[in-house]
């Protein structure tokens, strides 16, 4: 495997003499790998995400994001143009006054000529099923739609990585589900890797890998379903399992042995079907 | 105050060509002390529908009556500031309005506003702080250093310092943590059973609807398109697919056990306590079979 970031002991804090949001934090990012950071309200997620493409610098530590440091100020650029960020307000970040403009900005920054920026847009607009709505206004569009906008506008620049700044906790069921299914295609598609800054713990369980955040450091990394194992510990920093899991953590107590945990209700509902037919 | 609602529309940019139909034919009656929940895509029409319960929006045509006021299509109910003492409305994302310097300026910026003396409502600042979680040390400081959390909760408190006896949350607990989301709905049931308060609630989550509510409305374009209680309403999944939306994870579980066991179970399941004794009911049964 290709490690595209590494961060290694970072620390952090927005002001002297304020408490470190970031305490030593150290991790690495995988080509290819969908990896969730979830943690509560204040965990220090966020600022994570802004270290990671040089919006902060770390006070003690390094960012690397494909051998660029982002304390070389030659490297920010590198590394702004191979990791994009999806924020979490649709409004916060739509600039232009149509899908097309919009998508538009990022490339007219990095002076490409228009020929070829006319492409782009019409292949990365394509790429998040917007292709028919180039000349829509944003405020005609849904909070979805706006965000997958967005990340037609990210694609546009060909980045290594996308992280997804709790992208969807503004949007309602519905455009939730667009802007992930939407990923996903990138993802296995194109190969994206994808960060994403999350406090749906099912949309975490879905992911390749996870880190758990509380209060500026890592605390757990895994696979979901060994970090969800760890149920207590999640449940005392303020966040909820899946429901399938915290099922089977009642029958357990009950004195029910299940030979794994599951994530999905389908899953769970074969081992009820093993464990009934056993007895 | 009892809440009825009759052949209320709305449309917006009325006369103009960009004339649109929000609102068609909605009756609604909620006795005083219900726990209302309006689920709806967005674009459904849920916002629009809240915004007429304190006058914020008229009716097109069509009426409503909140206790012993009466809101018509074409005319004027001249005691809107009084009715909107009664109905206070939490919006969503409440904590951009926060305006003040101090938290304790902020809570008392309303009830100042409608003649409340200062001495009662600093009072009633001071147990406010207190019911949605912070403390009294909150109170000198200022609203923009809190957490986003936190700041929702003093614009909450703002709300409650009105007294109002309607209470209107519109998505109240969108991109809070799961357990601020817990802390926050429990904290609006706890006042909706101490205070009586009426409650109708705006939200996307099936669960918060199945677990708190007296009785849900499903809105689409603009109309209702289901109604009842949350036994009635999650009965009938086939319904809510139509509408795109989904029944509660426990109600999803049931009929997955259901399906797999080719056993009938109870529909009614709405917490995950119920949800393990339906699961307990089967492997039992099973074992004694």
């Amino acid at each position: 495997m290709e490690e595209l970031i590494s961060v290694q002991n970072v620390s952090f804090r927005y002001q002297e003499e304020h408490p470190y949001v970031l305490k030593d934090v150290g991790l690495s990012v995988q080509k290819g790998e969908w990896l969730a950071i979830v943690g509560h309200n204040g965990s220090g997620k966020s600022t994570l995400a802004r270290l990671l493409n040089g919006l902060l610098l770390p006070e003690k530590g390094d960012v690397l994001v494909e051998g660029f440091n982002s304390r070389d100020e030659e490297s920010i650029w590198e590394i702004r143009r191979r990791v994009g960020i999806v924020f979490q307000n649709p409004d916060n970040q739509f600039v232009g006054t149509s899908v097309q403009d919009d998508v538009a900005f990022g490339l007219e920054n990095s002076g490409m000529p228009r020929e070829k920026m006319l492409k782009r847009i019409a292949e990365s607009v394509k790429k998040v099923r917007m292709e028919d709505f180039l000349d829509q206004e944003p405020h005609r569009l849904s909070g979805g739609q706006k965000q997958r906008v967005a990340i037609a506008g990210i694609i546009a620049l060909r980045p290594s990585i996308v992280i997804l700044d709790e992208a969807t906790s503004m949007l309602d069921p519905a455009g939730r589900k667009e802007v992930l299914q939407t990923m996903r295609e990138l993802k296995e598609e194109e190969g994206m890797t994808v960060i994403s800054i999350t406090h749906d713990l099912e949309e975490a369980a879905r992911a390749d890998r996870m880190i758990v955040m509380n209060a500026g450091e890592v605390i757990d990394e895994g696979v979901p379903v060994d970090v969800f194992e760890k149920g207590d510990m999640l449940e005392k920093i303020g966040l909820d399992l899946p429901f399938p899991l915290q099922v089977q953590r009642a029958l357990r107590e009950k004195g029910y042995d299940f030979s794994k945990l599951t994530l999905s209700q389908e899953e769970l509902v074969n081992e009820l079907w093993t464990l009934q037919s056993k007895s | 105050m009892d809440i009825t609602v009759k052949e209320l529309e709305h449309s917006y940019n009325r006369g103009t060509p960009f004339e649109r139909n929000a609102l068609k034919n909605i009756n609604l009656s909620i006795p005083s002390g219900t726990f209302q929940t309006i689920i709806g895509h967005t674009g459904s029409g849920k916002s629009t529908l809240i915004q007429h319960l304190n006058g914020l929006l008229k009716p097109s045509a069509g009426s409503i009556q909140i206790g012993d006021f009466l809101i018509r299509a074409g005319e004027k109910e001249k005691r809107l500031k009084a009715l909107r003492k009664h109905v206070g409305i939490v919006f969503q994302y409440p904590e951009h309005q926060l305006f003040e310097e101090t938290i304790e300026k902020d809570i008392i910026f309303g009830p100042l506003n409608f003649g409340v003396p200062l001495e009662e409502a600093k009072q009633r600042a001071a147990k406010l702080i207190h019911q949605v979680g912070l403390d009294e040390s909150y109170l000198e400081r200022s609203p923009f250093d809190l957490s986003g959390g936190q700041m929702r909760r003093v614009a909450i408190a703002g709300v409650l310092a009105m007294k109002p006896s309607i209470l209107i949350l519109d998505e109240p607990t969108a991109g809070l943590d799961p357990r601020g989301r817990r802390e926050i709905m429990g904290l609006f049931y706890r006042l909706h059973q101490e205070e009586g308060l009426t409650t109708i609630l705006v939200t996307h989550s099936m669960e918060d609807a199945a677990h708190y509510s007296d009785n849900i409305v499903i809105m689409e374009k603009g109309g209702i398109a289901l109604q009842g209680n949350a036994e009635h309403i999650f009965a009938d999944s086939d319904a809510l697919k139509a509408l795109s939306l989904d029944v509660p994870e426990t109600v999803q579980f049931i009929h997955r056990l259901e399906e797999r066991f080719d056993r009938k179970l109870p529909h009614s399941v709405f917490s995950l306590d119920a949800a393990v004794d339906a699961a307990l009911t089967i492997l039992q049964k099973e074992e004694k079979s």
